[in-house]
């Protein structure tokens, strides 16, 4: 005989689809590279997948030290296979903002892209999903105007020259 | 002592005001430091860029609201709520940290009006899911009234910085004019005292080359003064030698001992007169040092034999003790080592009423003996047991004119200038000169010595000193025996020209006319005619020329044996005569020649023998001298 389903069962299934559905929005891609690769867009699922990193250090913006996970720039261009040619990388921001760096400066101070802080996702709105920092904690002599212009929150889009 | 202390005012002066502008030029520094970090501070990280943020994405917000309205899709709802979430960070960054710090300084009421756009954010964020293009209308509208006073606030900051800009600007020049200003003051205050530094040390240079020039003109009118007073004293003593000859008078004992009163006290004021020359001689540095090989144990026993009559007539008994490691042949000066040695023991025999004298000489390190041809110090001792020196007087016993005290010079007269000399002969020599003593114990004199080593020989006490090894220590020397015919000092050295036993062969006067005879070149006619009675009662015949010329003339016709010559003279001095008769071919170009002179600084005598000269005497001459260098010299 076939049951009615009870309201138990209807709010359970209810409740999986919604998660199904916040599941499929979260594979929404968050950074787009582009330049000289063939473009690619990256998930937040796909950048975790990487080799992660967790640094902890202080910024300017923050009022303490906090942890971020993160993928160092490094391992992001090796992953992609972004050729040793590269030069500089055009990075660009939700509002726009954008700036070129070299990537030798980014590697040398093992510049890494966070897309979690003291383990939570960051929302746009707290200068996520993805956030350009230097471990600035490691290093007071980059602390500087120059180098802070680098940390480009809101990441949207890498551009490799 | 007042130009100590203004001298030490002026250090102190100088370093606080040193210090003191040092610590505002430090202060100003820091001060400038501390204004960089404060604008720093309001212009890094982008401010300003943040706090205009705001305004552009709220007009971005609010362009996507207005698309919504038209055209209501899931697509352009999602892009709103992206604007949202980019807007609301921006409010996040103004509303904390450093840019809340700089909004609040210029421009605080901004700050209520972000409060209020947030929570009209917080409703559109629950209004979102499904807004209603009613809804979406109305939030632009409420959106549209924060336009202007987000734009006025912009301006505001943007005012603010510039100008804080200029007005940093103005301080750092301020602050870098004080600087210089300090900078300089600095600079003059150094100028200023390195000034009246150099000015000090001008004025001391003057009155140290003054006060030079002084002593030098003292130190000019001794010399010449003693050599002035050295040519009529040497008149008196010839003619005193003179009237020795005359078997007359020695035959009445009354004249015999007034004679030898008178030669006594002439040889002490020449004695006198030769330490004055010495002294002023050493303390304008013109005395040189001679380096020359010589026996140390002839030095010692010529030394010795000066001071033997006064051992003799005082019953004084006299030690030496030599170190058996001391080398036979040195080299050094001979003559100041004598001079130093015979003063020294001059002065204990002087002052030692009774008892003995040991003279000790040893190396001055008791270690081992430095390899041949390296130089070597030695040490000399001399102790008395003598009526020795108070400790007070000790200081200044080597001072010139002093003695340790007056009454000494009334009981045993001198002239205090014996141990300042010795200290200056020593001191030029490379030694020290000290003295130990205790007052009615006796004293030590001793002065060190830098020798070289002439050959490897030892100085074998046995050899020509008898009786004076440290070990056997017995009185000794005291014996006319040891030195028959003490001759006191004898400024020549000794082993030059080794004085022959012999007799001189032209004793015989049968013999002595057909000899050539002896020529004596001399203006002063005292002296002329001692020198000829002196030649005369050796047994050879003289003749006699007043000056240079005059001799050159006689020599150009006959042959003379020996030429006496003395040195300053009228018409043509004593050197130029013989380099002429050197130079000149005749009868007398190999004549050996020898040079009497008042002039006893070593300077003349090498001036002597380079004109050709064969043996210098200094006068007053004494027989014995004169004897010994004419045996010596004089052909056959």
């Amino acid at each position: 005989m076939i049951q009615k389903p009870t309201p138990l069962v209807l709010i359970s299934t209810a409740l999986l689809l919604l998660l199904l559905s916040s599941l499929s929005r979260a594979e929404q891609p968050v950074l787009q590279v582009k330049g000289r690769i063939s473009p690619v867009s990256l998930t937040l699922t796909d950048l975790q997948a990487m080799p992660t990193t967790e640094v902890s250090t202080q910024t300017i913006w923050t009022d303490r030290k906090h942890r971020f996970s993160a993928v160092s720039v490094q391992t992001l261009l090796n992953e992609l296979q972004v050729p040793d040619s590269a030069k500089t990388l055009t990075m660009v921001a939700l509002n726009d903002y954008s700036i070129e760096v070299e990537i030798a400066t980014l590697i040398q101070h093992n510049a890494f892209i966070a897309f979690a802080m003291d383990g939570e996702t960051m929302r746009i709105r707290d200068k996520g999903p993805l956030w350009v920092l230097y471990p600035f904690s490691d290093q007071p002599e980059i602390n500087i105007p120059p180098f802070q212009a680098h940390a480009i929150w809101q990441l949207k889009t890498l551009i490799i020259h | 002592m007042p130009s100590q202390k203004t001298g030490i005012i002026k250090v102190i002066l100088l370093s606080t005001s040193l210090l003191i502008l040092a610590g505002l030029i430090a202060s100003s520094v820091f001060r400038l430091e501390k204004e960089i970090d404060s604008f720093s501070l309001l212009t890094k990280d982008e401010r300003y860029w943040n706090s205009t943020r705001v305004e552009v994405e709220l007009l971005r917000l609010m362009k996507q609201l207005s698309v919504y309205t038209a055209t209501p899709t899931p697509d352009v709802l999602e892009s709103v709520q992206l604007r949202m979430e980019i807007l609301w960070s921006r409010i996040n960054i103004i509303s904390q940290g450093t840019t809340r710090e700089l909004i609040e300084q210029v421009d605080p009421g901004i700050l209520t009006e972000v409060e209020k756009l947030r929570l009209l954010l917080l409703q559109l964020e629950g209004d979102t899911r499904n807004l209603s293009t009613g809804q979406a209308y109305q939030y632009l509208q409420q959106m549209e009234s924060f336009i202007p006073r987000f734009m006025h606030s912009s301006r505001t900051i943007s005012s603010a910085i510039s100008e804080l800009e200029s007005s940093f600007a103005l301080k750092v020049q301020e602050n870098y004019r004080w600087v210089v200003f300090l900078l300089i003051s600095i600079v003059i205050i150094a100028a200023i005292f390195a000034a009246m530094n150099y000015l000090e040390l001008r004025r001391n240079q003057k009155l140290a080359r003054e006060a030079d020039a002084a002593n030098r003109s003292k130190g000019e009118f001794l010399s010449n003064m003693s050599h002035e007073i050295r040519t009529p004293l040497n008149g008196i003593l010839g003619a005193v030698q003179l009237l020795q000859l005359e078997n007359d008078l020695q035959r009445s004992p009354r004249t015999r001992s007034l004679l030898t009163d008178i030669t006594a006290s002439g040889e002490a004021l020449l004695n006198l007169i030769n330490n004055i020359l010495d002294l002023s001689r050493l303390q304008q540095k013109k005395l040189q040092l001679e380096r020359q090989s010589f026996s140390l144990h002839e030095c010692i026993s010529t030394a010795r034999s000066v001071i033997n009559p006064g051992l003799i007539s005082k019953n004084i008994d006299f030690y030496l003790q030599t170190d058996p490691q001391l080398p036979e042949r040195v080299c050094a000066d001979p003559l100041r080592l004598q001079q130093v040695l015979i003063n020294l023991l001059g002065n204990a025999v002087k002052f030692t009423p009774s008892g003995s004298i040991t003279l000790r000489i040893a190396p001055a390190d008791n270690g081992q003996q430095p390899p041949f041809d390296y130089p070597m110090d030695l040490k000399a001792e001399i102790t008395d047991t003598g009526i020795g020196i108070p400790a007070e007087v000790q200081q200044q016993l080597f001072s010139p004119f002093t003695q340790a005290d007056s009454s000494t010079t009334r009981h045993y007269g001198g002239s205090g200038l014996g141990l300042s000399l010795c200290r200056e002969i020593v001191e030029a020599m490379g030694g020290t000169l000290g003295v130990i003593s205790e007052p009615g114990k006796g004293s030590t004199f001793w002065f060190t010595f830098t020798v070289q080593q002439a050959d490897d020989t030892l100085l074998q006490p046995g050899n020509h000193l008898p009786d004076s090894t440290p070990a056997d220590l017995r009185p000794i020397q005291r014996a006319a025996e040891a030195f028959p015919s003490p001759e006191p000092a004898i400024e020549q050295a000794p082993e030059a020209h080794p004085q022959s036993s012999s007799e001189p062969p032209g004793n015989d006067p049968a013999t002595a006319n057909r000899r050539p005879p002896v020529l004596i070149v001399e203006d002063n006619r005292v002296n002329a005619k001692l020198a000829q009675a002196l030649v005369r009662k050796l047994g050879y015949s003289t003749e006699h020329a007043a000056n240079g010329a005059e001799a050159l003339q006689l020599c150009r016709q006959k042959h003379y044996g020996l030429i006496l010559m003395d040195c300053q003279m009228p018409v043509m001095d004593g050197l130029t005569c013989s380099r002429t008769l050197r130079e000149t071919p005749g009868p007398n170009s190999e004549t050996p020649v020898i040079a009497l002179t008042a002039n006893v600084m070593s300077i003349d005598r090498n001036l002597c023998l380079d004109a050709g000269m064969q043996e210098f005497l200094t006068k007053p001459v004494n027989t014995a001298q004169l004897k010994a260098c004419i045996d010596a010299w004089y052909p056959g």
